[in-house]
């Protein structure tokens, strides 16, 4: 969207899949939960 | 042209983790508000100066702060009253948050008083707060729905507004707190708002309850809010309202 945010997104969601580790549980959140390689793919 | 930009507040550790029921060891919460810095947050809500009986995964707030000093200016801290207020400042806190919701009926839940009494507090609080240079930013909760009482007008959303803003207190987020606004909803409330009191910065603060967290931020967005807190990985919900995320 062009809306600069200051915010590493992708080590971001490498936190939130570290925080999902740490606390042993999948946490709500969807971004994250789309690992990097997956990112921007399109299904065959 | 520069590109717009929008501040995010990271609030994770404190609105994220004091709902979830094991406790994160101090450690794991320190280390994942300086990742959290890391990552280009300015600011981050570390913890809560509650009493542990009411939250106990926060109940090591001076220890997380004690071991983040080099990094104090960036952490907001919540305090919910005067003994809050102190124990906020001896851990060198510059930028506390203070809450209050729209209705009476979920103030009593959370807070165990009416809005005119939190109000009061917030009052003692910023006036304390702004001796020692203390930052004190608000958020309104329920400002879309109340679980207790339903619909809440933007009418007494703006009577709860004036009153922080005619404390001094310059930067508001309305909070969605069990999920329930609408798009429309949100252009109308923030619309509303920064036309009674622009000069607050209006923060947004959605759960993502019903799928509509997304919608409604660029809604907020269209508004002209640039100010958004948000959870690492959508962890968190209230203490006080059933199932909200």
């Amino acid at each position: 969207m062009g809306i600069e945010t200051g915010v590493d997104l992708d080590r971001l969601n490498e936190v939130a899949r570290g925080l999902e580790r740490t606390l042993g549980s999948r946490l709500p959140g969807k971004v994250h939960a789309v690992q990097p390689s997956e990112a921007g793919s399109v299904p065959a | 042209m520069s590109a717009p930009s929008v501040e995010w507040v990271e609030v994770g550790p404190r609105d994220g983790l004091q709902s979830w029921a094991s406790p994160l060891p101090t450690p794991a919460k320190v280390g994942l508000i300086t990742s959290l810095l890391d990552c280009g947050l300015r600011r981050v809500e570390a913890t809560s100066m509650v009493h542990p009986k009411w939250v106990p995964q926060l109940a090591d707030a001076e220890a997380v702060l004690e071991a983040l000093q080099d990094r104090i200016d960036r952490l907001r801290v919540l305090v919910p009253n005067r003994r809050g207020l102190d124990r906020a400042k001896d851990a060198g806190v510059r930028n506390i948050a203070v809450t209050v919701a729209a209705t009476d009926g979920y103030n009593q839940h959370n807070l165990n008083r009416s809005v005119a009494e939190t109000l009061k507090d917030i009052a003692e609080i910023g006036s304390l707060a702004g001796r020692d240079g203390i930052a004190v930013d608000s958020s309104i909760s329920v400002a879309f729905g109340c679980p207790y009482e339903g619909t809440v007008s933007p009418a007494r959303v703006e009577e709860v507004a004036v009153v922080l803003a005619d404390g001094g207190i310059r930067e508001i987020a309305l909070a969605d707190t069990i999920g329930v606004a609408n798009p429309a909803q949100v252009e109308e409330l923030f619309q509303a708002m920064k036309q009674r009191l622009p000069s607050v910065r209006w923060g947004a603060h959605f759960h993502d309850t019903r799928g509509a967290a997304v919608a409604n931020l660029l809604a907020a967005l269209e508004t002209g809010v640039s100010l958004f807190e948000g959870s690492i990985g959508g962890i968190g919900g209230s203490t006080s309202a059933a199932k909200t995320r």
